[in-house]
């Protein structure tokens, strides 16, 4: 492996600073070919690892991303509810550069010009391609609910990108006052992580019944039915019973307006006052897909054989920006496109073998101490979409046994999929 | 101290030549003709350790002998810091130690390498105990049927279709181990593939695993195991 400048990295790693790795001084000539990843998250950190780490140099990988530390949202319903510290999910980006010699610039991608191929920055730069990877996660319809607005997120926080919202959100749960109602709303579909906001519930009430016992938990759902709803329900009744009302958008007719002075929320049917409250928007590709001309509607179609994007043989998209058809939108999912990606890439820039895609997804969720469950599934390439092959789910009335082994495996799993994004 | 590898070794060098070591199932099991066959939950300690005559050290150390040894003592095996303290504190494996041990191993032991999730019945686990304590050193049949995955053995290993499969293995397993998802970085191929047809078989019952297994065919098994075994654990 090349020695790398460790110190060099650090130093000119803000802002638009590119860090020079790899064989910086090979000839001209023969230039390596270009792959361009732009976000540093679960699908474009394993991207970019697996397309440096499997090519042994042969392609010079790029990879953009804005911030400095990733804090995964896998993982911080388990900060809040008190069982992580928030450190424990942040993660860096040095190794990838050390270890694997990938050229890691911090700034924010602007533009692309797919006919140039080339990306351009913040800062004024311009990155050249042969090919891009896109996989910027998901930016908020802030406009989706009427009253809701990039300023009402102090108030109502969304805690669904990595960030201090989920921080947020824990300090204004912690501050509730006594007997209060905090109100959660869970977002349409499709959304990233479709049991995340049952998770951040019971996360919520665990909190609760210790600081809190006779607090309320309202949950004005933006649709009908859930993910692993039998497991996160009788989990409630059986760990919180009384404090948590879930109610559906069959229900309650839909969520007219909310307040972020007032904290109000008006449904069809009523008007519900939070003393706290988390909204979650509908949501869609972030917005340099949009900008790479790769989107139809709010999302990115693809080739489910490559993770290509249908509208451009050269961009490929991941994770929650893409349309991955029955694979939820989750972290492990971003991680498994992107070993398909990576592999596809290899083979169309060096001579690498080219393996059928095959993809996989687990999603853990905490109900309460030790009462974990999963949802998973694997899948395979259809022609149109990407297409499910096998699944399972939990099932209620489970042993204790088996469900704190659940939880002690999802655990592993996140050291797991850490060390994959990130060694 | 009382050199019990040696007496061992004598004892069953008769034993050796008689052995039928048949294809893939080298070594696992000796056999003397005599002994009693291993209880169906030894199943579950194969995939890391093995008994009998020509057993080596592998994910775990062998376990020959276990009654006589001091624990912790097999050389070779670099066994955890818990299971060092452990043994200065208790000299050999009795009914009791093990059986409590093998419960909730990582329970017991806190710190333990074993990442096994126990065995919860005790009828299970007192047949296990005893065999292990009094007959499995002085050894099992060779029946073939105790490794899974023959035709998948018998393969061609593809490394490089095993390192793109391990894509999906290595989302959760990490290398070391973490937590609730043990290492499987170095493990012995047909300790890899048993373990994988457990699954498949659902003698095992994970459902991530046995979801994982099943769309393997032995083509995939067999290029997964040769690219772990390939790779040292940490
Ligand atoms: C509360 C919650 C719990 C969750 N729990 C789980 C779970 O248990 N398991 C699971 O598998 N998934 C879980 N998820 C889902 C998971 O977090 C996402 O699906 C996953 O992060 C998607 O990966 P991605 O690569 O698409 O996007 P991200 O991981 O969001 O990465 C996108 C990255 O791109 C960067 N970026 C975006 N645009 C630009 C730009 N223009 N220029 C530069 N950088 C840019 C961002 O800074 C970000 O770092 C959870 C999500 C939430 C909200």
């Amino acid at each position: 492996m090349t020695k790398f400048n460790r110190r060099g990295f650090l130093a000119t790693s803000g802002g638009a600073a590119v860090a020079t790795l790899a064989m910086p001084a090979i000839s001209f000539g023969q230039a390596k070919p270009k792959v361009v990843v732009v976000g540093g998250g679960a699908g474009g950190a394993t991207a970019a690892r697996y397309l440096a780490k499997d090519s042994k140099g042969a392609i010079d990988v790029t990879l953009i991303e804005a911030s400095k530390r990733y804090y995964t949202c896998f993982f911080s319903n388990l900060y809040l509810g008190g069982f992580r510290d928030y450190e424990s999910i942040g993660h860096g980006y040095d190794r990838l550069a050390v270890n694997h010699g990938v050229n890691v610039i911090h700034d924010w991608a602007s533009g692309v010009d797919s006919a140039a191929k080339t990306v351009t920055l913040a800062s004024g730069t311009k990155v050249p391609y042969d090919r891009l990877v896109l996989s910027p996660g998901i930016d908020m319809k802030y406009d989706s609910v009427e009253g809701y607005s990039v300023e009402a997120q102090d108030s109502m926080p969304h805690g669904w990108k990595s960030g201090s919202q989920v921080q947020l959100i824990k300090a204004q749960v912690e501050a509730m006052k006594e007997g209060g109602t905090f109100v959660m709303v869970p977002p349409p579909n499709p959304y990233r992580c479709p049991p995340g906001p049952y998770e951040r519930v019971s996360m919520i009430a665990h909190i609760l019944k210790k600081k809190n016992p006779k607090a309320k938990i309202i949950v004005l759902d933006q649709k009908p039915k859930f993910s692993k709803q039998g497991l996160f329900m009788e989990g409630w009744q059986n760990h919180y019973p009384g404090m948590i009302e879930w109610i559906g958008s069959d229900t309650h007719g839909g969520i007219k307006n909310v307040n972020p002075e007032t904290l109000e929320i008006e449904t069809d049917f009523d008007t519900f006052k939070a003393d706290a409250a988390s909204l979650v928007p509908a949501q869609k590709a972030g917005t340099i897909t949009a900008a790479a001309g790769v989107t139809d509607g709010d999302w990115a179609p693809i080739v489910p054989a490559t993770m290509a994007s249908k509208a451009d043989e050269n961009i490929h998209v991941l994770g929650d920006a893409s349309v991955a058809s029955a694979m939820p939108k989750s972290g492990f999912s971003a991680n498994s496109q992107a070993k398909v990606a990576a592999n596809a890439i290899r083979g169309a820039l060096t001579d690498s073998k080219v393996f059928p895609a095959r993809f996989s997804n687990t999603c853990w969720s905490l109900i309460d101490t030790d009462d974990g469950v999963k949802v998973g599934a694997n899948y395979k390439a259809g022609e149109e979409k990407i297409e499910v092959v096998d699944k399972f789910i939990s099932k209620t009335g489970e042993d204790s046994a088996l469900r704190k082994a659940t939880y002690e495996e999802s655990e592993g799993w996140y050291a797991g999929i850490a060390a994959d994004m990130f060694s | 101290m009382k050199s019990w590898g040696g007496t061992i070794r004598k004892s069953s060098k008769t034993v050796l030549l008689s052995t039928v070591v048949a294809g893939i199932f080298l070594g696992l099991f000796a056999s003397n003709g005599l002994a009693l066959a291993p209880p169906k939950s030894f199943k579950k300690c194969v995939a890391c350790h093995q008994v009998g005559e020509d057993a080596k050290n592998t994910v775990g150390p062998q376990l020959n002998a276990l009654e006589e040894r001091p624990i912790g003592s097999v050389p070779g095996y670099k066994y955890s810091k818990a299971l060092k303290k452990f043994a200065q504190e208790n000299d050999i494996w009795t009914v009791n130690t093990l059986g409590e041990f093998l419960k909730k191993p990582r329970k017991y032991i806190r710190g333990t390498k074993m990442s096994f999730a126990g065995l919860k019945k005790e009828s299970e686990r007192t047949e296990l105990v005893n065999w292990l304590l009094h007959t499995a050193e002085k050894k099992a049949d060779t029946s073939a049927d105790q490794l899974l995955g023959a035709s998948a053995a018998a393969q061609q290993a593809d490394p490089e279709y095993g390192q793109y499969l391990s894509g999906e293995c290595v989302t959760c397993h990490r290398p070391g181990g973490a937590e609730g998802i043990p290492n499987i970085n170095g493990w012995e191929s047909r300790n890899f593939i048993h373990v994988l047809y457990e699954y498949k078989q659902e003698v095992r019952k994970n459902p991530v695993m046995v979801t994982v297994a099943k769309r393997l065919g032995d083509e995939e098994i067999a290029a997964l195991a040769a690219y772990f075994a390939s790779i040292e654990a940490e």
